[in-house]
């Protein structure tokens, strides 16, 4: 036995078919003695059998036209730029790796731009790693009181004098200089400094390098 | 080539889709023809206007345009189509509100004049031509969106449970339950017509 709540609550499942025997049984029983709910079953009935033969509409005669239009422009709109909304799945991903393979690249070419400059040919540059770093063994003999007037003199000069970036191969190639200078007599140079060179002077430490061989040291070791 | 566009017209709409997907309008072509009468009988059933109801399924099209890749093959192509024209229908009813335009429920279910039929003019109708159209219509206007929406895929559209679960992406048993209330509530409204005819 069901009451009238349950039996509008399955009315779909009964006309839908889906009830087993005893749930049909019970609904049937229900509907043949309570009349408002076997007239409410005989209407929904109806209703549902009407809703199903309405009237099928078909769309107005301009629709294909209007639509073909539509989509004329929305063609003509996406073709300028390039809409990755409509790309396959394969495509977008190749354009974004390509991308970044692009600006990877870009970075690369851009640092190499930036970089210092360097002259010499590779042999030079690997003589001037390996050179410049140790203290000459004439510099170990100065005296402390010579070596701080040295000091004067260079932080002197760099106060006037611009900075420039000085080549490994140059560097060697002064020092070279200064050394024959030293061994036949000449006066060296040790003053005269330009852009291009460095005083045997200035390289005199106490156990440590000069203030001018660390940028020297720096291009070196790039 | 014309009998390559012969097959075409067999394919299925996943097949189709894929086509479309590769480029192939003409397999659109096929799929607008397919389903534009379809998707403007539920657009028109939910907003009871011809004209609102054409410009959703036109839109239906220029979104399946725009997003074809969008489309995958685990759902099947014409309820992912339907879907479209149910959220546009929703979207176009929401406007329509937002311009405050005379809705039908804004009056009583007893002051709405339907042209009920004269009863001497045939003896011998039955109940569905007793129950005209745009009565109907109205009533089904009168539920409340979601019931609204189960009765026309349901019913009117003859679409199975399950389709019409993954269409408004609701669990079966609410589709089921909701289905028997929005039948019910459809009853109910046109009870007294029917009575009087």
């Amino acid at each position: 036995m069901i009451d009238c709540y349950n039996f509008k609550k399955n009315i779909s499942k009964y006309l839908d078919g889906a009830m087993n025997d005893r749930e049909r049984l019970l609904f049937e029983e229900h509907r043949s003695y309570c009349p408002e709910c076997g007239t409410t079953f005989e209407q929904l009935k109806s209703i549902k059998s009407r809703l199903a033969s309405l009237t099928v509409y078909k769309t107005s005669s301009n629709f294909d036209i209007v639509l073909r239009s539509r989509l004329r422009d929305e063609i003509n709109r996406q073709r300028p730029f390039l809409n990755l909304e409509t790309l396959a799945p394969v495509w977008r991903v190749a354009f974004y790796a390509t991308a970044i393979v692009v600006l990877i690249y870009t970075g690369i070419l851009l640092e190499k731009t930036l970089a210092p400059e360097r002259t010499g040919t590779p042999d030079e540059l690997q003589i001037a790693t390996t050179q410049v770093s140790p203290v000459p063994e004439q510099a170990k003999k100065i005296p402390a009181e010579q070596t701080a007037a040295s000091r004067r003199q260079y932080t002197k000069m760099t106060n006037y004098m611009p900075m420039k970036k000085v080549a490994a191969a140059d560097i060697i190639r002064s020092h070279a200089e200064d050394r024959s200078r030293s061994a036949t007599g000449i006066p060296g140079r040790s003053m005269e400094v330009t852009d291009h060179s460095i005083p045997d002077t200035l390289l005199r430490t106490e156990g440590q390098s000069s203030p001018l061989i660390q940028p020297v040291n720096h291009i070196v070791q790039f | 080539m014309n009998r390559y566009r012969e097959k075409q017209r067999i394919l299925s709409d996943e097949e189709l889709i894929a086509q479309f997907q590769n480029g192939d309008l003409y397999a659109f072509d096929i799929i607008v023809q397919r389903y534009k009468d379809q998707l403007l009988n539920f657009a028109y059933r939910f907003l009871g206007n011809y004209e609102e109801a054409e410009d959703v399924v036109q839109e239906t099209f220029l979104r399946l345009y725009r997003n074809r890749h969008a489309y995958r093959q685990i759902a099947k192509f014409s309820t992912w189509l339907y879907t479209i024209t149910s959220n546009l229908s929703k979207t176009e009813l929401r406007k329509r509100k937002r311009r405050k335009l005379v809705s039908i429920s804004d009056l009583g279910y007893d002051e709405k004049e339907y042209e009920l039929e004269d009863s001497h003019a045939d003896t011998e109708r039955d109940v569905d031509s007793v129950l005209k159209e745009e009565i109907i219509q109205k009533a089904i206007e009168e539920l409340p969106p979601r019931f609204r929406q189960v009765v026309i895929l349901r019913d009117i559209k003859g679409l199975s449970y399950e389709e019409v679960g993954k269409i408004l992406k609701i669990p079966l048993g609410t589709v089921k339950s909701r289905v028997n209330r929005a039948r019910l509530k459809l009853q109910s409204k046109l009870q007294t017509i029917m009575v009087k005819n």
